[in-house]
């Protein structure tokens, strides 16, 4: 196979501060590379100058056997190297079929006409998406099958996926190997950014891992093993297997019963759920795209409100509760932790101290005090510290963090409001293995500590390897619970789809 | 604002908060320990264990009956001339027996019973008691406008006449320390004189001062109505509920036209309501919620009947439960003691004595 894409000797920095530093990288044609690293090693910023958002600082970069310097990401476009962002970069107010032919509208554009053409497209792709459907109203996995199915669309011969199946269910995951394996018998090469080194070691021809901006590995894929890329990847041997099986430790004993839902039911997203979550106490949820876990506990937070009438019941420490916003569950002790950290969690122009200070405020602050920007930012040090938030700088903006930091500085937010009930939303979406262990040590010593905490996730050997108790929510509904000493993947997965 | 939606939807009759229960999971996730338990002896409407110098007792309607697990067997000690609804043993081998309708005997070695001359509304609903010393006896009365027998009018008529009392049985003289109870069903001891209560038709347990001080819940929203209670080797308690909370029973029990028409024109055994069993017949079709398919009961489906134990730590915190499903057919436990390191459970409704582990898993 001949080398399609080539960084040489290649370089890229922010005000000085390398992102990448001399990296030599190869995609062959008709290849699946695996690019791996922590959050900040600079894989994303490496694959965004192929997909030409930035240029490079030094070296070189060549496309097809020709040098190359992208000057946009039409421009790259037009070489055929497309990318599907990790944080999907949809028009959330327009159709599904008009984001996918954003860019290429004909003069006289018949709307029924892009429908149809849409429809063919995602059909052919087998993703269920409805092409009319607002793009705002769809969960993060359709919007990730519309960003696809877009670069799909341009018929591109390089296909850069950043954390593609983050979002994806099992099932849809398999549709999405399938579709890598359609684009690669096409000729495509791919590279596919993922923290699920499962994933790369599955489909993957090759590997290569970056750390700390530096190219440290890059061979065959069958010459890795998951522990040899995990040490590569951080530098270090993690203390603890990450996902060791929960069947092997003790679930902490059940508290006092601090949230309850009964019977409730909001619009056909969710219909009479009932669930308990306990003092001292991790409650894992899971189920597939759509089961309403994260709508049941939007309700319990505030987010989003149950039906008016036959709604159901929400009760905080034996107490009915109806919250109307946020901050009155906040008010009451609960915090959530957003899933979307990009659009729920942060104010990403913002620095970390406010981002900080904010949430605390939010909890309710006296409205005569007056508050300094050094008193917030010696508040937020503290969190900065404690959970070991990695900025460039000081006074670093929440936009210039990666992943794993970002998420930190969401869960800081939330816990600055000292919370008893903390729900934590996909609470390691997009977030490096180093990253990772830090969280769950995190939410482990909440509970420690006698909090009551919620966490939905995705990944089901997260789930085994931080919950005492397994909630599974299907069709709007909680259907199974489960201890963790008789919790199996194939179990949860079982109950999560029949 | 939430404030203002409450009050709404409360104006317009239709809270949501009434037609929820609260959901058995956690330490209440249901299971087969009881279906799986060892079924000891049959005896007809078994209810009201109670140990005295050292031997197991229960009721049979109207029979106190003597029980020796070991053996499997029972036998009749002495019959009343009414159902019996509530047996006390203390450690000397006295017997308090309430008798529906007659008041409290005292039965003592093998001559005729004393009757203590109980205020004449306690008489007929005698549901508990509790020896704490040879002559010092608490009480739970259930109602005091029904008799034991009437219990589904009384819950029906969202009744709360129900007293616990202490006093002594050698004057008679009892002192009410805990009044307007809805239905107290169960009596266990607790440290500093404090007495634990089960108030059924509250669905909750509450503390009561032996001074007479204000009762206080220390644990409310159970999914079931609780009945008896008894203390635990541990330090804790065992709390048997007899029948579960469901939402049909929870809206009947809001809509005061219908039940009053139903009380008028249908006879209690089909009243949409808890009960101790399964009746089985056609006049029943909402036992069970009608979830039965190709003749197999889905052991999820609302039944009016279920089997549930609970054990508590000392602060009456709930550590693990042990329960018979809607499919399953050891349903009505309204008993329940610890006897010679071992749990046993009436089942009023497969009238059945079961014995169980003390472990969580009734494995010991």
């Amino acid at each position: 196979m001949t080398d399609i894409v080539e960084f040489k000797n290649a370089t890229k920095a922010f005000r000085g501060v390398p992102a990448f530093r001399n990296v030599n990288f190869t995609l062959r044609k008709g290849e699946v590379h695996a690019l791996l690293g922590e959050n900040g090693a600079g894989k994303s910023t490496l694959t965004k100058v192929l997909a030409g958002l930035y240029p490079l600082t030094s070296g070189e970069l060549w496309v097809e056997g020709e040098a190359r310097a992208f000057a946009s990401p039409r421009d790259a476009l037009a070489h055929g190297v497309a990318m599907v962002f990790q944080d999907t970069n949809l028009v959330p107010s327009m159709t599904v079929a008009q984001n996918l032919f954003l860019g290429e509208e004909r003069f006289f554009n018949r709307l029924r006409g892009v429908n149809i053409r849409a429809q063919q497209q995602l059909q052919r792709l087998s993703f269920h998406v409805e092409p009319t459907a607002l793009v705002s109203s769809l969960g993060a996995a359709k919007k990730q099958m519309v960003e696809i199915a877009r670069a799909v669309q341009h018929n591109a011969r390089i296909f850069i996926f950043d954390e593609p199946t983050a979002t994806l269910t099992p099932e849809e995951k398999e549709h999405f190997f399938a579709l890598i394996e359609h684009l690669r018998a096409e000729g495509g090469s791919i590279i596919f950014i993922s923290h699920a080194l499962e994933e790369a070691l599955a489909i993957a021809d090759r590997i290569s891992i970056l750390r700390d901006g530096e190219m440290v590995a890059s061979d065959e894929t069958g010459n890795f093993s998951k522990d040899s890329i995990v040490q590569a990847m951080v530098g270090r041997e993690l203390k603890n297997e990450l996902y060791s099986g929960g069947a092997t430790r003790k679930a902490r004993p059940a508290g006092r019963k601090v949230l309850a839902l009964e019977n409730v039911s909001m619009g056909k997203a969710v219909r009479g759920a009932t669930m308990s979550a306990f003092a001292g106490q991790i409650t894992g949820m899971f189920g597939l795209v759509g089961a309403g876990r994260t709508e049941m506990m939007k309700i319990a937070a505030g987010v989003l409100k149950r039906d008016f009438f036959h709604g159901g019941r929400i009760k905080l420490n034996g107490k009915s509760v109806r919250f109307s916003a946020p901050s009155e569950a906040s008010s009451h002790g609960v915090a959530y932790v957003t899933e979307d950290r990009k659009f729920d969690g942060l104010f990403d122009r913002m620095e970390i101290a406010q981002n900080i200070f904010l949430a605390k405020l939010a909890k309710g602050a006296n409205p005569v005090s007056v508050v300094t920007m050094a008193q917030a930012r010696r508040e937020a040090a503290e969190w900065i510290e404690r959970f070991n938030i990695r900025a460039t700088r000081r006074k670093a903006r929440v936009v210039e963090l990666s992943g794993g930091n970002q998420q930190k500085v969401v869960i800081a937010k939330s816990l600055v409001q000292a919370p008893e009930l903390i729900i934590f939303d996909e609470p390691t979406r997009g977030v490096d293995v180093g990253a990772i262990a830090e969280i769950h040590a995190i939410i482990q010593k909440l509970a420690d500590a006698g909090a009551a905490v919620v966490v939905i996730s995705s990944y089901l050997p997260e789930i085994l390897a931080i919950s005492d108790r397994i909630l599974v929510a299907r069709q709007g509904r909680i259907v199974e619970e489960m201890s963790i000493e008789e919790a199996t993947e194939e179990k949860i997965m079982y109950a999560a789809v029949h | 604002m939430t404030a203002l939606l409450s009050a709404m939807a409360s104006l317009f009759g239709r809270d949501d908060d009434a037609l929820s229960v609260p959901p058995m999971d956690g330490v209440f996730k249901p299971n087969n320990r009881l279906e799986t338990a060892e079924l000891i002896l049959e005896l007809p409407a078994i209810d009201n264990l109670a140990i005295a110098g050292g031997a197991l007792y229960c009721s049979s309607g109207d029979a106190l009956v003597g029980v020796d697990p070991t053996s499997r067997s029972a036998k009749p000690v002495r019959r009343f001339d009414g159902q019996i609804t509530m047996l006390a043993g203390s450690q000397s081998g006295r017997i308090a027996v309430g008798v529906e309708g007659a008041g409290l005997a005292l039965l003592e070695g093998i001559g005729e019973p004393r009757w203590l001359d109980l205020p004449a509304d306690w008489r007929s609903c005698v549901t508990a008691g509790l020896f704490r010393d040879e002559d010092s006896l608490a009480l739970a009365i259930g109602s005091r406008r029904r008799r034991w027998s009437d219990w589904k009018r009384d819950l029906m008529s969202h009744g709360a006449s129900g007293v616990v009392a202490t006093g002594r049985v050698s004057t008679g003289a009892f002192e009410v320390v805990g009044d307007n109870l809805a239905f107290p069903y169960g009596l266990a001891a607790r440290g500093g004189g404090e007495l634990i209560v089960s108030e059924s038709w509250r669905h909750r347990v509450l503390s009561v001062p032996a001074d007479g001080g204000a009762p206080k819940a220390v644990l409310d929203q159970l999914p079931a109505y609780p009945a008896g209670i008894a203390a635990a080797s541990d330090g804790g308690f065992w709390l048997a509920l007899f029948a579960p909370r469901r939402q049909l029973t929870e809206f009947v029990l809001q809509e005061d036209d219908y039940r009053d028409e139903m009380m008028e024109t249908i006879p209690p055994d089909a009243w949409i309501g808890p009960d101790f069993a399964d009746g089985g017949g056609e006049e029943q079709p909402l036992q069970a919620g009608s979830v039965r398919q190709m003749g197999i009961m889905k052991p999820w489906a609302p039944s009016r009947s279920y089997g549930l134990v609970v054990r508590l730590d000392r602060d009456a915190a709930p550590t693990a439960s042990f329960h018979s499903r809607a499919d399953g057919r050891m349903h009505g436990v309204a008993s329940v003691i610890e006897f010679n390191g071992r749990l046993y459970a009436a089942s009023r409704g497969a009238e059945a004595l079961l014995g169980l582990g003390l472990d969580p898993d009734g494995s010991r």
